[in-house]
Order: C-alpha cells, then sequence, then structure tokens
C-alpha cells in the first residue's frame, strides 16, 4: 500500500510539473535563446534605456492613480445594496472583456484632438494622442479592471460581523474604512495591484494606437522587431520580465505571510 | 429602558415584535432558528432600518421609520449599545489591548484595567487574536464591549461552540460583571437552559413573532398555548379526556408514583439505555411514546412501572392553557380560584 | 484529492497536445495532388488576397491558399531569422525582398503598383478646401502649403518600419522640389521622420482618418478605396506608382533613425517565392496574380497593374512565361 501511495504521489508531481512546464515554455525560451552578449549590446545601444524609464514612469503613474480612484469604486462594488450597482459591475467586466485593441480604437473616438474630451485635455494642455499621457491613459484602461474587480473581491469576502462590532464600537462609516475594511482588505489588494501592475507595464494592445510614441519597452520590442529582427528585440522583452517582476513578487509573498 | 416595537418586511420573512425592558433586567428572546431573533438584535443595535416601528432607548428616539414624515435614525455608532456576538469577531490585525481600546466612549483607564483584570487578560494585551485560545478571545471580546459606555447590551447567542463548562464560566463572568451596570440585558438564544439562567423575562418567538411573554417560570411551568409549551421543552401532549390535554416535559418526571406531587401515569417500557449519565428510557404514557432519562434503572425494576409528571400544565383541547395540575385553574373572568 | 485533480489535468493536457499535433500534420497537403501556397504579404494586401484572390486562386486550381500580412520589413526579418515559414512573400517595395537574398530567393517580379495619395476625413474643416485641391480647381501647391499650415493634423506611418512612411516622407521632398516651395516646408510638414505628432501604427491611423481625429493622412490609393475615403491623386512623379520612375523617385532619401540613409523605391507590389525549392502551389499562386483574373483583381481593387517587370536570376521558367 505505501508502494502505491508514494507512486500517486509521484504521478501527480509529475504532473504539475508537466502543466507548469508548459506554461512557462515561453519564459525558457526566451532565456535560452538569448545570450548575455546580446542583451549587453541591445542595452548599450544609445537611447536604449529611455523606454524602460518611460514603462516604469508610466506604469507607476496609472497605477497610483487606479490606487486612488479604483480602491473607492471597488468599495462600492462590494458592498453597496443600491441595485444598479450591478451595472457599474457589468461595466468592469466589459472593459475586462474587450481586447486591448478594441479598447485603444474606442479611445481614439473618445479623446481624439478633435472630440470634445481630446479637445478640453488641449486646453490644459495636455495630449491624448502619442504622448506620455496618452500612454498613461491607455494603461490605466488595461489595467483598470483588473484591479477594480480585484478590489471588490477583497472587499466583498470581509467579515460582516466585524464590520458591524466596529459601528457598534463607535467608529463612522468613514474611520471604519480606514481603520478595519483596509487594513483587512490590504493583503488581497496587494496582489490584484501586482497583476494590475504586470497589466500595465505590458500593455500594448491600446498603447500602440494611441501612444506610439513616446516608446514604452513593449513598444521598443515591437518596433526593433519590425526594424532589426527578433533576435536584437528580446533581449527588451527580458529587461521587461526583470523590471516589472520584482514588485508582484514582492506583493505575492507579503500577502502569503500577512494572510497566514 | 429600552423599547422597541416594529416590523421588519423582507422578501422572504417577516417579523414583528414588541418589547420593554426596564434598565438592570435582563430580556431573553427566544425560539428556534428562523424565527426572527438576530431580526431583533439587529434592529435594536441600529443595524437594520426596520420597515416600520420605533426604538427609543431612555427616552432618546434611535428609531422611528415608517408613513409619517420625518424619519428618524441613529447611526449604530451613535447608539451607545454594546453587542457580544456569537463569536468573538475580534479584529485581527490589531493586538488585544488595541481590540479593547477601540473606538470611542472608552471608559477611564482605571475601570478598563480593573476589567482587564477580572478578566484575567493582563498577560495577553499584547498578543494578536490568532493566538488566543476560544475561551480567551471570548474574554477579549467581553472587555471590549464592556470597556465603554454602554446604555444597553445585547447578547447574541453568546459563547455559542464553547464547551459546557467554559460557557458557563463565562456566563458567570458575564453575569457578574453585567450585575453593577443598570442597564437593560437582551439576550438572544435558541438553547432554553441558557436564557432561562440568564434572563429575568422571557419572550417566546416563532416565526417572526411573540408567542408568548412573561417571566421564565410563567412560561415554563404555565405556557399560555400548546404551541408555546412545545418550544419551551414539552415534548409530547396526551389527552386526558375528550376536553382536556396534558403537557409532558421529560425533565418535570419521577420514576415512582407519588400522586401529591402531580399525575401519576403507568407506562411500559420500550426500551432501555445506560448512557452513563443516567439512564434513557423509552416509554408507553397512554397513546405518546416519551423519551426520558433517570439517574437510574429503578424503573425497570417496579413491576408496574409507574411514572409522576409533575405538576405539569392542562390545557383544553383547542391548545389552550386552564391550569395546573395541582396549582390554581385561570376562570373565565380571569379570577383565580384555588382548587 | 488534489493528486487526482492534478493527476487527471496534466493526462487531459497531454491528449490534447498529441491530438493538436495530429491536426496540425493532416492538412490537405498531405496528398501530392492538392498542396498549399503558404501566402506572406505586406498588410496592405489582406483584403484583396484574403477575400478575392486567394478563395478564388483556391478554386480554380483547387489548391489550398493561406495567408499572413503584416509590415512588409517585419514580415522579411521573421523569414530570414526562420520563424515563419510562407513559400510566398508580397512586400510593397523591393527593399524587404533583397533583404532575403540570396539565401531564401533570388529574383523578384513586380506587377502592380499603389501610388501614394492623401486621404482625408471629409468632416473636416479643411475639408472643402482639399475637395477642391482633389477635383482639379485649386492648384496642388496650395495643397503642401495647407499641410504645413499649424493646427493641420496630418497623420503617416512609421519610416522606420514601413515603406508607405518611407516613400510618403520622400515624397513630401520631392513635391517641395517639384512646386519649387522653400525646401523648409519639408521639415515644417513632417518634422523629423519620427514625429511623434504625426506617427501612428497602421491600424491607428485607419483609425483614426475614419474616427475625424485626423485631417489628413497618407495611403495607398487601394487603401483609400477601399476604406471608402474621398483622397487626392498625385502626379506620377511624385507619388511612387510608376516603376518606370524609379529614378525619379531614387533622388529623394531620408535619414531612418539608425542612421542608414534610404532612396525612394517604387511602391510596387513585388512577389517572390521563397526557398529554392519551387513548389507547385506556390507557382500557381503566383501564375494566377499574373493572370487576367488576378489582374482584374488588382484593379477593381484600386492598384495600377502593369507589364510585369522581372529583377533577379533563376526566375521559374513558367511565370515567366506567364508574363507574356
Amino acid at each position: 500500500m505505501a508502494y502505491r501511495r508514494s507512486l500517486s504521489v509521484w504521478a501527480s508531481l509529475a504532473g504539475t510539473i508537466v502543466i507548469w512546464l508548459v506554461l512557462v515554455g515561453p519564459l525558457i525560451t526566451l532565456v535560452a535563446k538569448i545570450q548575455p552578449s546580446q542583451i549587453i549590446s541591445a542595452l548599450r545601444a544609445p537611447g536604449a534605456f529611455a523606454p524602460l524609464g518611460v514603462s516604469v514612469g508610466s506604469a507607476i503613474i496609472a497605477l497610483g492613480f487606479l490606487v486612488v480612484a479604483g480602491t473607492p469604486l471597488g468599495y462600492v462594488l462590494a458592498r453597496s445594496s443600491w441595485r444598479g450597482v450591478r451595472l457599474l459591475e457589468a461595466g468592469m467586466l466589459l472593459l475586462l472583456l474587450m481586447p486591448p485593441l478594441v479598447i485603444g480604437l474606442l479611445l481614439v473616438f473618445m479623446l481624439g484632438p478633435l472630440t470634445p474630451l481630446g479637445q478640453a485635455l488641449g486646453s490644459i494642455h495636455l495630449s491624448a494622442t502619442n504622448t506620455f499621457f496618452a500612454l498613461v491613459v491607455a494603461e490605466v484602461y488595461e489595467a483598470a479592471p483588473y484591479y477594480v474587480l480585484g478590489a471588490q473581491s477583497a472587499f466583498v469576502g470581509l467579515d460582516q460581523g466585524m464590520l458591524d462590532q466596529a459601528s457598534l464600537l463607535g467608529d463612522t462609516p468613514r474611520q471604519r474604512f480606514f481603520r478595519l475594511s483596509l487594513p483587512l482588505a490590504r493583503p488581497q489588494l496587494t496582489s490584484s495591484l501586482a497583476i494590475a501592475w504586470a497589466r500595465a507595464i505590458g500593455a500594448f494592445g491600446a498603447v500602440i494606437i494611441i501612444a506610439y510614441h513616446p516608446y514604452g519597452l513593449p513598444m521598443q520590442v515591437w518596433t526593433t522587431l519590425n526594424e532589426v529582427g527578433l533576435a536584437r528585440a528580446l533581449p527588451y522583452a527580458l529587461v521587461l520580465l526583470v523590471v516589472s517582476l520584482p514588485l508582484p513578487l514582492f506583493a505575492y509573498t507579503w500577502s502569503r505571510r500577512a494572510r497566514g | 429602558m429600552l423599547e422597541a416595537e416594529f416590523l421588519v418586511r423582507r422578501p422572504a420573512s417577516r417579523v414583528a415584535l414588541s418589547l420593554s425592558v426596564e434598565p438592570g433586567r435582563r430580556l431573553g428572546i427566544f425560539g428556534p432558528s428562523g424565527a426572527g431573533k438576530t431580526t431583533a438584535l439587529e434592529v435594536l443595535a441600529g443595524l437594520v432600518v426596520p420597515t416600520s416601528g420605533s426604538v427609543r432607548l431612555e427616552d432618546v428616539l434611535l428609531t422611528d421609520v415608517g408613513p409619517h414624515v420625518p424619519a428618524t435614525f441613529v447611526p449604530p455608532n451613535e447608539r451607545c449599545i454594546g453587542l457580544i456576538a456569537q463569536r468573538p469577531q475580534l479584529f485581527p490585525h490589531l493586538n488585544v489591548r488595541r481590540n479593547v481600546l477601540y473606538g470611542k466612549g472608552v471608559l477611564p483607564m482605571e475601570q478598563v484595567n480593573t476589567l482587564i483584570e477580572r478578566l484575567e487578560l493582563g498577560s495577553l494585551l499584547d498578543e494578536r487574536p490568532s493566538r488566543l485560545s476560544g475561551g480567551q478571545a471570548q474574554r477579549v471580546a467581553i472587555a471590549r464591549t464592556l470597556a465603554r459606555v454602554n446604555k444597553a447590551l445585547l447578547l447574541d447567542e453568546p459563547f455559542q461552540g464553547l464547551d459546557e463548562r467554559l460557557r458557563r464560566e463565562l456566563l458567570d463572568l458575564l453575569d457578574e460583571l453585567l450585575a453593577p451596570l443598570m442597564i437593560p440585558v437582551v439576550m438572544v438564544a435558541h438553547e432554553l437552559e441558557l436564557v432561562a439562567l440568564f434572563a429575568d423575562d422571557l419572550v417566546v418567538i416563532a416565526d417572526g413573532q411573540a408567542v408568548g411573554v412573561g417571566s421564565v417560570q410563567t412560561l415554563l411551568r404555565e405556557p399560555p398555548t400548546i404551541s408555546v409549551a412545545s418550544y419551551v421543552g414539552y415534548t409530547n401532549f396526551f389527552a386526558l379526556d375528550r376536553a382536556t390535554l396534558i403537557g409532558v416535559r421529560p425533565d418535570r418526571i419521577v420514576p415512582e408514583a407519588l400522586p401529591r406531587a402531580g399525575y401519576v401515569a403507568p407506562v411500559s417500557i420500550r426500551a432501555m439505555r445506560d448512557v452513563g449519565t443516567g439512564v434513557r428510557f423509552r416509554l408507553q404514557l397512554h397513546d405518546q411514546e416519551v423519551t426520558v432519562t433517570f439517574p437510574d434503572d429503578r424503573l425497570a425494576t417496579q413491576a408496574d412501572p409507574q411514572v409522576t409528571l409533575l405538576d405539569p400544565p392542562v390545557f383544553t383541547s383547542d391548545g389552550v392553557f386552564v391550569r395546573r395540575w395541582i396549582g390554581s385553574v385561570i376562570g373565565r373572568d380571569g379570577g383565580r380560584q384555588e382548587r | 484529492m488534489i493528486q487526482r485533480v492534478v493527476l487527471a489535468i496534466s493526462i487531459a493536457l497531454v491528449a490534447a497536445l498529441v491530438l493538436a499535433a495530429c491536426g496540425s500534420t493532416s492538412s490537405p497537403s498531405s496528398s501530392t495532388d492538392h498542396e498549399v501556397a503558404n501566402v506572406a504579404y505586406a498588410g496592405s494586401l489582406q483584403l484583396l488576397n484574403d477575400q478575392t484572390i486567394g478563395p478564388a486562386f483556391s478554386k480554380a486550381t483547387g489548391d489550398g491558399y493561406v495567408g499572413r500580412g503584416a509590415g512588409s520589413f517585419g514580415l522579411s526579418k521573421e523569414i530570414v531569422a526562420g520563424e515563419i515559414a510562407p513559400n510566398v512573400f508580397e512586400s510593397i517595395g523591393a527593399a524587404p525582398i533583397t533583404q532575403l537574398e540570396p539565401s531564401k530567393t533570388s529574383w523578384y517580379v513586380s506587377f502592380a503598383s499603389s501610388p501614394i495619395v492623401i486621404a482625408y476625413n471629409p468632416t473636416t474643416s479643411y475639408a472643402p478646401t482639399l475637395k477642391s485641391i482633389s477635383q482639379g480647381k485649386l492648384p496642388l501647391a496650395r495643397l503642401f502649403a495647407l499641410l504645413g499650415s499649424d493646427g493641420f493634423l496630418l497623420g503617416r506611418t512609421n519610416p522606420n518600419t514601413d515603406p508607405q512612411g518611407q516613400a510618403f516622407y520622400e515624397m513630401i521632398e520631392l513635391a517641395v522640389k517639384r512646386y519649387h516651395l522653400p525646401t523648409s516646408q519639408v521639415a515644417k510638414i513632417l518634422g523629423q521622420p519620427d514625429n511623434p505628432a504625426q506617427v501612428f501604427s497602421e491600424t491607428s491611423l485607419e483609425a483614426r482618418l475614419g474616427a475625424g481625429q485626423l485631417d489628413a493622412a497618407s495611403a495607398f490609393e487601394s487603401q483609400a478605396i477601399q476604406l471608402h475615403l474621398p483622397y487626392i491623386k498625385l502626379p506620377a512623379s511624385i507619388n511612387f506608382g510608376d516603376p518606370r520612375l524609379a529614378r525619379v523617385y531614387a533622388s529623394a532619401s531620408l535619414k531612418l533613425t539608425n542612421g542608414s540613409v534610404v532612396h525612394g523605391v517604387p511602391l510596387a507590389v513585388d512577389a517572390t517565392i521563397i526557398g529554392h525549392h519551387d513548389l507547385r502551389a506556390s507557382v500557381a499562386f503566383l501564375r494566377y496574380q499574373l493572370d487576367t483574373a488576378g489582374r482584374r483583381a488588382f484593379t477593381n481593387a484600386g492598384y495600377t497593374v502593369f507589364r510585369p517587370i522581372f529583377v533577379g536570376s533563376d526566375i521559374p521558367a513558367s511565370i515567366k512565361q506567364q508574363a507574356e
């Protein structure tokens, strides 16, 4: 019997590794195909670090906006008893379902230079066409549903009995949010933010439509691919991975510890 | 004084209650699951707005809802009503000290420290709730609720899920701590023993309304109807004659004939089993099967086994209480006559 | 319990992979009688190839057709790197093909051209003026003055990666020369080659023009017709559409971001067969393009079709014959 049991344990372990290998395959290919010399020469090219700065900078701003605007929205979606909230939720789901390319095209209709909104932006010297601001906008739209729906899930999981206690002990709704709801939701909010970060920094579909310039890392990979070839483009992909990994990794390990 | 009269109408249920509790008195709300007990507490605490009705505490209107305008509703954080719930609900990200001192209206530190000592929490102040045992967590919950000024206290089946001994201990503790506070206390439970021990007055609730109100003794000894009787522990009713029914409570039966103590009935023993704490008998009493636990198997040694129902209630065939077997008769004019 | 689930999933995964592998190998080309023309083409040929020529070709010859469209230079890079393996390659302009020589091919045939036009948005405030220019009521020189005016929203593609982007840039140079405008006008109209205010991806360009967020944009004549956009035709000497004027076009040049200098080439549809073993289906596909039916399809789509011009060596005889 002991022999039998260990066989099934081995089989399931092997199965798990197979699944993981299949899913992680592209990354393994990336690491296997690039030689260190290629990375160095790609990064040595003039202006090679600019896309890195653009990607990181725009993603940080996009995420900052999402935290400030998306957290309360997630809270309302989770805890409001108003029936119209279902509509709001459907809206977020639609945004999630839309291919980023389509989001980009629709943003042209919404924020193009000759639209009312586009002109309003123009009057405060902002443009949503091929600018850093446009890049941030594209990243926000691509990443927003991931964060908002994740925040909603975090707040839904709050124990109503605990929240009631806090109210009875004297907290106003606002105090309760900051003193109880937010701290309790923080681990899950952080992991949602990590996912949103990954989506923002890797945003491409909407970016290629409304923010062809300035080049972030994904656009850099794309144009290098078209101009020079895949081999020269891949190092930027690796840079993208290296840069975007630490935050989500940290967030995941921290939230696991916090939950444990 | 805490007074409330309200109706909560929901898609699947309806709760209509009226109650009042003097300061220092304890009201028990007792009934089966789903009867509406928790809803009642939620209305009192301000966690639920009733469809119509009012809640008044010390002459301050906390809730007033109805077709008239304007409505009044004081939110739960301004009511100074404390709640001790079924589970401790401690805030996991704060240590014990900060849990106890959470919120507003906290008493002066001297009094809080006394409370902490009484509840033996002194050594646990820096611990996180996840490191506490069930009993310790409940004590912290008690401390947290009582560490502030409460004008009324609500208890929702407290100490559920703890073992008998611990429960009793905590109830005694709570009893002591509440005694000096002259505030109305409302306790909700579905276990009769709990509520019988703790409460002065009882409201028996079923299907969203009160079916019996009165002191604990009255409701247990003289339940107004068979229906209420069945909620407070009467398991069987047998017909004495065409117009009379007698209620049977398993914990008010003795395994011998004592005609001066109550109603004597011959029984036949269907089954018998030693359960350690006593001997459980399944008896045939007239047309009823009754399960009773006696301290020993004396009954089985009798040639013609007989039991005595101690002063049982007597009902009409419509299920209305008439009198106790030994006690007084309630006449049609409401007056009492001794038998 | 978890172990069982994992085991079941991995078995399912392996089974799915095996099925997929089987599915991909049993394609219509397994029999020698029916081969597949696997065509890689410049993005602007997508509609024409996928919806008209491809199906018609399959119907006429019984061979299969499979096509993919993308930027010509990008496709060229992928073919060189071996990442894709089409057997026919159609690009706009010869540069993407010459990059494949000599390993992948040694020749190309030029048989249609798509001149550059200036497509404009009919709802823009400049539309009436642009319409008059397109009808010849106003001189063409006015157009190039207009393009340089403040607030005019002009769009084009990236000259570093797109033949149309390069040609448009060079076209402005030629136009400025032809209409005797000051040479500074080129910079005024275009800015730098990679000007963020004007350069968009192809999809974005079309979307913006269609959404009314650009006043005018560069386009192939065929594109403007397909998208039902009004456009201004340009004279042959500057529209990169006549292969006989190649030398005129070559007089315009442009420095790319990577430092290299390119000279103008006609925007001809150039096709070649990839690999030196000519698959029967790929030869058949090219013959179809050069035949009456193919030529008619191109003309209907707005291309200028001319007598095929062959460049290079080792051109398959059957294709050369078709051209005669």
